[in-house]
């Protein structure tokens, strides 16, 4: 199941973009006061000369004078290297500076500042007017531009300072915001880790000493644990308790069958024969699915480890060798000189083989030979059971589900060819049933070698 | 055999008594740990095999398959267990037990791994019959080779006990038919020459032959290396 978003990603993801605000909003603001700053003191500087230059304008009956204070323009020209340009008007007409320069004022202040384009430059103008007479009134327009690329390449300078330290402000917040995430979030990889590591029977409580925002998290998945623990215990003492209720009885039913047939009746004896045969097959059915449920239950433990064909093979012709001799049957096996390893239940894999082998058995004529041929064939781990019996008489996948057949006889139907189906499927391995051109029967389990 | 047989459930415990009289053995039969240990205490050195039932009324039969081993006597025993669970399997032959039979079984299954079991803890009789390397002791039908025992199925043995007592003639085949089979049992025609050849491979590895004359039988032969 995949999932594309993470609470680290989330969170990360919601402080970064605070953080681009705020970073954004810092930029903005500190840039905007730093220039209005720079500009506030050219005002104050081209004010300041106006003024200067208005008080020393004297009205006189012959006309308007005043002096042009040049060390105050020197002061001016050394706070910044702009170009200067100036203009002394009295009623509307220039009496000294550039003529070109804008003198309409948009207010009746005596102070005034503009920001024009003046040939070709951004220039910041202040207008001081002075009016002279009482009766005759002369209005003296003093108008000062000072070009303003000094003061905005200085803004600029500052507005690349500020947006460094922005920057860098945000990569040490962005990897701090990341760490604490990190450090925060630990406890939930702690958790994940513990139950990614913990094998599929270890029910054990997540340890102590989490967080006591996951508290409850925690609790319930190990309220969790102790339900399966406790459920898995009652079906693992469930089936062993079942397994005794059923067995023993049939065994003493077969046990006294048995003796039963040695001296009953002719009339009687093939009834009694069949009892044991039915009952025979009733405690088998009975282990067929006792054996079903026990590895169906091991299978969802997954308990695989890498495990020696050749030992298994060799458990198993041991343990069957008393059935097999009932009939004069002789367990063949072959086995390669090293013994191929596979991974996988050795419990499971070992009923396996107890079926196919059992099968064998009971449907191989006294006298004959049943074979376990284990080989490698490339990356695969081939185990084989055959025998000298009649062979399949039904398609080899209706063989294999549970109740539809062992195989050889419609009277005989049962669960060990499906057992060993499921203990394949379990196994990734491939199982595979077959007449032999010869006669005889042919189960093969084909498993991936380690 | 004498045989102590724990077993709590009487109609299979009566029956399994019953079998294992018929076929010539002692039997004492306990249906609980108390009872069985009583027996022990009594006659622990008469016994031969121990056929122990797990699942008992006063406790579980391993705490007396834990008595039995904790003592050094040449004893087989043979756990009777109605669980699947292989885990109690292996857990019982760590604890000493020689076998195991899954309820329900069939008698001659019992038959075999009791003889099995019992094999196991004989011990090399001072007089046995010699062919070369294999020894044949006919009192506790048992084969050695070298001080060590080897395992044989019941018509081997009898095969084997046959052609050992009689190492310088040859056995008709009707001789040694009616040696390992019952007479009222029916036997295929080939039935003689398949167990034969089995043991015939078997005893190959240790230096003794069959050899086979038409019209004569069977006789057991040392193989030099000449």
């Amino acid at each position: 199941m995949s999932n594309d978003w993470s609470i680290r990603r989330r969170i990360f993801g919601s402080w970064l973009l605070m953080l681009v605000i705020v970073c954004a909003a810092v930029y903005v603001g500190v840039n905007g006061i730093s220039k209005r700053s720079l500009f506030r003191a050219q005002d104050s500087d081209l004010k300041a000369l106006s003024l200067v230059i208005l008080d020393s304008v004297v009205s006189t009956s012959s006309g308007i004078t005043f002096d042009l204070p040049h060390s105050a323009f020197e002061v001016l020209a050394y706070s910044a290297p702009e170009r200067i340009f100036y203009q002394v008007s009295a009623n509307g007409r220039v009496l000294a500076g550039y003529d070109d320069l804008p003198r309409e004022l948009s207010s009746s202040l005596d102070v005034e500042f503009q920001t024009a384009d003046y040939r070709s430059e951004v220039t910041r103008f202040v207008f001081a007017s002075k009016t002279f007479g009482s009766t005759a009134k002369k209005r003296v327009i003093v108008v000062i531009g000072q070009t303003r690329s000094s003061y905005m390449a200085f803004a600029s300078e500052i507005a690349n300072y500020i947006a460094i330290i922005v920057l860098v402000a945000f990569i040490c917040l962005a990897v701090w915001a990341e760490l604490s995430l990190r450090y925060s979030l630990r406890p939930f990889f702690a958790i994940e880790s513990n139950l990614l590591s913990r094998k599929s029977d270890d029910f054990s409580p997540i340890p102590s000493g989490t967080p006591v925002e996951i508290t409850k998290l925690v609790d319930s998945l190990n309220g969790t644990f102790e339900k399966h623990r406790s459920l898995l215990e009652q079906n693992r003492a469930f089936i062993a308790e079942a397994t005794h209720q059923v067995k023993t009885p049939i065994a003493a039913l077969v046990t006294m069958a048995e003796l039963l047939e040695k001296d009953a009746p002719p009339a009687l004896k093939v009834s009694v024969h069949n009892l044991i045969i039915r009952s025979r097959y009733a405690s088998k059915l009975a282990s067929q699915l006792l054996t079903r449920a026990s590895l169906t239950y091991r299978g969802m433990l997954d308990v695989k480890a890498e495990i020696k064909v050749s030992n298994i093979v060799e458990s198993v012709q041991k343990a069957l060798d008393p059935v097999a001799e009932r009939k004069d049957i002789e367990i063949q096996i072959e086995l390669p000189e090293k013994s191929p390893l596979i991974v996988g239940d050795r419990v499971a894999i070992r009923e396996a083989l107890v079926c196919l082998v059992d099968n064998a058995l009971e449907y191989s004529p006294v006298l004959s030979d049943v074979c376990v041929r284990v080989f490698e064939d490339g990356d695969q781990v081939i185990v084989e059971v055959f025998d000298q019996g009649p062979g399949f008489s039904e398609d080899p996948s209706i063989l294999m589900s549970a109740f539809k057949g062992e195989g050889r006889h419609a009277s005989n139907v049962g669960l060990g060819l499906a057992i060993v189906k499921g203990v394949a499927e379990n196994h990734q391995a491939v199982f595979e049933l077959e007449n032999m051109e010869n006669g005889g029967a042919l189960c093969r389990l084909r498993f991936s070698s380690v | 055999m004498r045989i102590l047989l724990v077993e709590d459930t009487a109609d299979l415990a009566l029956a399994v008594k019953q079998h294992l009289i018929s076929e010539g053995h002692t039997v004492d039969l306990a249906d609980t740990l108390s009872h069985a240990k009583h027996f022990w205490l009594v006659n622990c050195d008469s016994y031969d095999v121990v056929v122990l039932d797990i699942e008992l009324p006063d406790g579980n039969g391993s705490i007396f398959l834990e008595a039995v081993r904790s003592t050094d006597k040449p004893i087989g025993v043979l756990i009777l267990t109605a669980r699947s669970e292989i885990n109690d399997k292996v857990h019982l032959l760590d604890l000493g037990a020689d076998d195991y039979l899954t309820k329900p079984f069939a008698l001659a299954e019992l038959d075999a791994r009791l003889r099995s079991v019992h094999r196991r803890w004989l011990k090399k009789p001072p007089k046995t019959l010699q062919l070369g390397q294999v020894s044949f002791d006919p009192n506790q039908r048992s084969v050695w080779v070298n001080n060590q025992q080897i395992y044989l199925r019941g018509k081997e043995l009898k095969l084997l006990e046959a052609l050992i007592q009689a190492p310088s003639y040859f056995l008709e085949k009707s001789a040694l038919l009616n040696k390992i089979y019952a007479l009222e049992s029916e036997v295929s025609d080939n039935a003689l020459e398949v167990h034969v050849s089995r043991l015939r491979k078997k005893m190959i590895s240790y230096g003794v032959g069959i050899q086979a004359s038409r019209g004569l039988g069977y006789q057991l032969v040392e193989i030099t290396d000449e």
